[in-house]
């Protein structure tokens, strides 16, 4: 259960202070599937950053599970997303000295799961590739990047998954089986979904879609 | 979450991280560190101990009972009992017949084996001939004497010589004992015999002046066993000697080596340091992104602490170890290059080294390597959405003053002098503050050259420029590098150099003295036909200190108060002038003077506990009578040339009877002339200092060598600096190559334009080096070292250069990569 209320971020800029969210209301019930849509530069992945606790509000409060994140220090909230949090970063973000597999069993380690080795090979092979477990970023091609990335987020099992553009670099072919793997994870252990996204399919998939214009929350349809 | 197994992959984060060079960087800069630091420290504590035994070989053993009357018998068997070696030694003086007429006086010594405990003693077949080492003693019925004691009584090797009522045969010449400075027994010639005979001599009478001496050998534990039951048993009269007797000039040519190769190790410390600061530094912004990741992954500040800070010990540990072991490694090389000549064998170093080892590697980790790690745990997980540039510079300013304090408080600790210590950190930091400033004043110079220059030459400037405060800092390490380097060739060269001018060649090798006054003139010519060049002569007189300020001086050393003065008695000479290798520290040398004046030496002037304006009563002979301390002198012993503790202007002493003194060198293969020396002027006592000074000079020569290897040890660490130096913005360079070889720069464009910036760099860096190292040079010869400061010209070329070639090679040898790497390759790496 997440409740966003009247949720401000600010910037300093060169020319004064840029009002990227200006107050964001939202609500979201576990095991919802939100898509959050709207055009580059209007705030998505402020506002994911924001709803998964990697940034601070300038106003306003982000409360998880009855938890404001407002009371909460960073250190405080790494330990949140370590439990109930997972994220799909638009850059991916991953260890350039890790090969896939360790990529996938950090978050699982930093979590203290057992047998997180199996656990990782199992996620990899879910994003078919299990071909290169033991290949570095570097070895691999952006759209063999994001399912590395998919399937670190998945493998920890959260109680809440961010995705930022989970299918931006990848064929409708390989989208469609990310696709289904999120909501089959929704399905089969009510973890909700956040996404943004500017695929159409992905954002018909969700149960409830959002619009963000000019730093407020559009219901979109 | 704090199993380590549960940070298993993060760890292999860490430590997969080679290929990025700042671990290798850090591993063996650490080594270094404390190999060198291990390795000289070791050594001189093991040369310490082995010094100890070389005063107790002054001794001939570890510990002597020294007395007026004969040693009880039941302190030999209570010696015998602790496990203790002993022999019994008995000294006096003596007239000494040949079986015709001649007669003279000389020492005798009888001794007995196992006589000498420790050193070695040398005798020869006849006089004069090469000395052979021997572990025997004259057997009973049987002598050795003194080469110039056969020339005095006109024997051969086969003789009968005379000692009291018992006549011995002349077996061979007595070359060197290792107690002769030590044990006397009067200033004649030395005769050694066997203790066996001494009764069939009839010479040792109630109150005759004889010295017994028992010699001690044993293990530390045996001795001091021993000590407390004898000590209270000894009487009046009766005193125990240690080791810390020893050879004044040997201790002090390897008191200054010491201190110069501490002084060295902690350099090569301290560029060490700069290479783990710069590594780590590397490491962690390049660690910035993992850490941001991890975060957004849910790590902790506290397990990216626990992540970086426990690799952070186990590399500690892995250096530790490896430290220690390339420090023993150069400590037995030292002592390789030692042992063989001095005959000096490593003694026990014991752990200290190791623990001032691990604890360098400590600080070296806590003040240098943790910062910039601790402050990874700071980083925001934000970074994953949006690359912010840090704002850190404040606590790194903290870091910098952590960092001096940290290594000066190591070199003070290394070196325990403060003053040593205050002049290289001072011209560190010298260095550092104006060499930031110049190098900032430089990098504007060069703009303005590089915008009249060619596209090459403008790129070039252009790198400088823009990362202008990060290219002063760099080319102030590398000036530090280079300016230590130039600063231990400097000190080097001048340091040996000057040793080798305090002994040069034609240094007075023997003393003559006891001479009368009306042999002065016969004695000369002497001297000038045989060609042998004398030191002037000195009127000497023997006399005691009495009283200071009408104070009475106690008599007897063992009732001396803490800071109390004790009378001293001296030989008292007379000069008009200031004698050579002397320097008044305190007062004034009187010019033409009538007053009642006196001139002390600085030591002999604290033990009677005398300054400058006090008056102090003298006695010579029956006659007391006052002067006043008008300057207190400084004398370099080491000069061989003839000096006095106690020195008065001519009319004060010149009524009293005077023997002379002078000194003079022999040449090994003109020894023969102390044979005509000596048969012309029997009462002239000659003493001979040849073997001695042979053995500083080695001592010297050894020196050199260890301090080379000291200097190839920093140079190594001047090198890790200056690639982890180049390494650390490599970085940025091969990132901008990259893209502009993808926007279409020419490969040989970007390769020159590296070429320039790095050589430019350097050339900037040697300039501040050569200026700091003047500095610094300046410090060290004048104030710790008590050298004379020249400025040295062939540093320029020097410094200049090496830090162009250096950094230039090593700058463009780091960014190959760069311009012959597929810039694809480059791009998708980052
Ligand atoms: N720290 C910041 N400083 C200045 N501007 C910022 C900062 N953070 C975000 N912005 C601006 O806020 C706007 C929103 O950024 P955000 O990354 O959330 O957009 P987005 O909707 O995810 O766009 P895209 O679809 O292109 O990823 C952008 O115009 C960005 O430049
Ligand atoms: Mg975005």
């Amino acid at each position: 259960m997440i409740t966003v209320n009247n949720l401000l971020k600010k910037v300093p800029v060169a020319d004064g202070e840029l009002e990227i969210l200006q107050g964001i209301n939202l609500d979201i019930k576990s095991g919802e599937s939100l898509a959050i849509v709207g055009v580059s530069g209007s705030g998505k992945s402020t506002l994911l950053g924001l709803l998964a606790g990697l940034d601070v509000a300038s106003g306003g409060d982000v409360v998880i599970d009855g938890v404001a994140l407002s009371t909460l220090d960073e250190d405080a909230r790494a330990a949140l997303r370590a439990q109930k949090v997972g994220f799909v970063f638009q850059s991916f973000q991953l260890l350039p000295a890790l090969n896939a597999l360790e990529n996938v069993m950090l978050p699982l380690e930093l979590a203290g799961v057992a047998n997180a080795s199996a656990r990782a090979e199992e996620y990899l092979e879910r994003v078919g590739l299990e071909y290169r477990l033991t290949h570095y970023p570097s070895q691999l091609s952006g759209g063999e990047q994001q399912r590395v990335a998919i399937a670190r987020a998945f493998a920890s099992r959260p109680r809440i998954l961010f995705a930022d553009e989970p299918t931006g670099n990848l064929d409708t072919a390989t989208g469609d089986t990310i696709i289904d793997l999120l909501f089959e994870l929704n399905r089969s252990e009510g973890t909700t979904l956040i996404l943004v996204t500017h695929d159409n399919r992905l954002a018909q998939a969700c149960s409830r879609r959002v619009q963000l214009v000019n730093g407020r929350l559009e219901t979109f349809l | 979450m704090s199993a380590p197994a549960q940070t298993l992959t993060a760890r292999k984060l860490l430590w997969r991280d080679w290929r990025g060079g700042e671990l290798g960087i850090l591993l063996a800069a650490l080594v270094l560190a404390v190999g060198v630091v291990v390795g000289i420290s070791a050594f001189v504590a093991s040369l310490q101990s082995a010094l100890e035994n070389e005063s107790r070989r002054f001794l001939a053993a570890d510990q002597v009972i020294s007395s007026r009357q004969a040693i009880p018998e039941v302190w030999r068997d209570k010696a015998r009992q602790s496990g203790l070696a002993s022999a019994s030694l008995v000294g006096f003086p003596s007239m000494v017949m040949n079986d015709g007429e001649g007669m003279t006086l000389a020492s005798i010594k009888a001794v007995e084996a196992p006589y000498p405990l420790r050193g070695t003693l040398k005798y020869s077949e006849a006089p004069y001939e090469s000395a052979i080492a021997t572990e025997q003693v004259p057997t009973p019925g049987e002598v050795w004497l003194a080469p110039r004691l056969f020339a005095l009584l006109d024997v051969n090797v086969g003789d009968p010589v005379w000692v009291g009522e018992a006549s011995l045969t002349v077996a061979g010449a007595i070359r060197s004992e290792p107690d002769s400075t030590t044990a006397m027994f009067g200033y004649g010639p030395r005769l050694l015999m066997n203790v066996a005979d001494l009764a069939a001599t009839g010479v040792i009478q109630p109150g005759s002046r004889v010295s017994y001496r028992l010699l001690l050998g044993g293990s530390d534990a045996d001795l001091a066993t021993f000590v407390t039951w004898v000590e209270p048993q000894m009487a009046q009269g009766q005193r125990l000697l240690g080791s810390g007797d020893g050879q004044a000039s040997v201790n002090r040519t390897l008191q200054r080596a010491r201190a110069f190769l501490l002084l060295a190790g902690s350099l090569g410390v301290v560029l060490a340091a700069a290479a783990i600061a710069l590594a780590a530094r590397r490491f962690s912004e390049r660690h910035t992104d993992y850490v941001a990741i991890m975060k957004s992954l849910g790590a902790t500040s506290a397990t990216v602490n626990r992540l970086y800070g426990s690799s952070l010990l186990l590399m500690g540990l892995i250096a530790g170890v490896l430290g220690c072991l390339v420090g023993w490694a150069i400590q037995a090389l030292f002592f390789a290059l030692f042992a063989e000549q001095l005959g000096v064998a490593p003694g026990p170093m014991g752990v200290l080294p190791f623990v001032i080892g691990a604890t360098t590697a400590m600080v070296c980790l806590l003040f240098f390597a943790w910062p910039p790690l601790r402050r990874l745990a700071l980083v925001s997980p934000l970074r994953v959405l949006r690359r912010e540039e840090d704002a850190g510079s404040a606590q790194q300013i903290q870091d910098y003053v952590f960092g001096v304090l940290a290594m000066t408080g190591l070199m003070w600790w290394y070196s325990a002098d403060i003053l040593l210590t205050a002049s290289v950190v001072g011209g560190l930091l010298v260095t550092v503050g104006v060499g930031f400033l110049l190098a900032k004043a430089l990098l504007s110079v060069g703009r303005g050259v590089g915008s009249q220059a060619g596209s090459v030459w403008r790129l070039a400037m252009s790198g400088l420029l823009r990362r202008g405060n990060a290219n002063a800092l760099q080319m102030v390490i590398f000036g530090i590098a280079i300016m230590l380097m130039l600063v231990l060739v400097m000190v080097r060269t001048s340091l040996i150099s000057q040793w080798q001018a305090q002994l040069p060649p034609g240094t007075p090798n023997h003393f003559a003295f006891n001479i009368g006054s009306e042999q002065r003139t016969p004695l000369a010519a002497l001297f000038s036909d045989l060609g042998i060049r004398t030191e002037p002569l000195f009127p000497m007189t023997r006399g005691r200190v009495m009283a200071v300020n009408g104070r009475l001086l106690t008599e007897d050393r063992d009732e001396l108060g803490a800071n109390e003065g004790r009378q001293r008695e001296s030989n008292f000479t007379y000069a008009q002038g200031i004698p050579e290798a002397t320097r008044v520290v305190a007062g004034q040398w009187w010019g033409d003077t009538s007053a009642e004046e006196v001139s002390l030496e600085e030591e002999f002037a604290g033990s009677v506990g005398a300054a400058v304006g006090d008056t102090i009563t003298l006695r010579v002979g029956a006659d007391s009578f006052d002067a006043t301390v008008t300057s207190i002198r400084a004398v370099d012993w080491e000069s061989m040339k003839p000096n006095f503790f106690v020195i008065f202007p001519p009319h004060v002493l010149d009524k009293f009877p005077a023997m002379y003194i002078t000194s003079f060198f022999l040449a090994p293969d003109s020894k023969g002339a102390l044979n005509q020396i000596v048969r012309a002027f029997p009462t002239v006592t000659v003493i001979e200092l040849d073997i001695v000074i042979e053995e500083v000079r080695s001592i010297v020569a050894r020196v050199g060598q260890a301090i080379e290897l000291v200097l190839a040890v920093i140079l190594c660490a001047g090198a890790l600096v200056l690639v982890a130096g180049v390494q650390s913005s490599v970085d940025v360079r091969i990132r901008e190559s990259a893209l502009l070889r993808a926007l279409g720069a020419r490969r040989g464009l970007l390769m020159g334009a590296l070429a320039i910036e790095f050589t430019v760099l350097g050339l900037f860096a040697g300039c501040l080096a050569v200026m700091g190292a003047e500095v610094a040079a300046w410090g060290l010869q004048t104030q710790a070292l008590q050298l004379i400061y020249a400025p040295t010209l062939w540093l320029w070329p020097l410094g200049v250069v090496s830090g162009m070639v250096i950094i230039g090679g090593v700058g463009v040898a780091s960014c190959r990569k760069a311009v012959n790497v597929p810039p694809l390759v480059v791009l998708r790496e980052l």
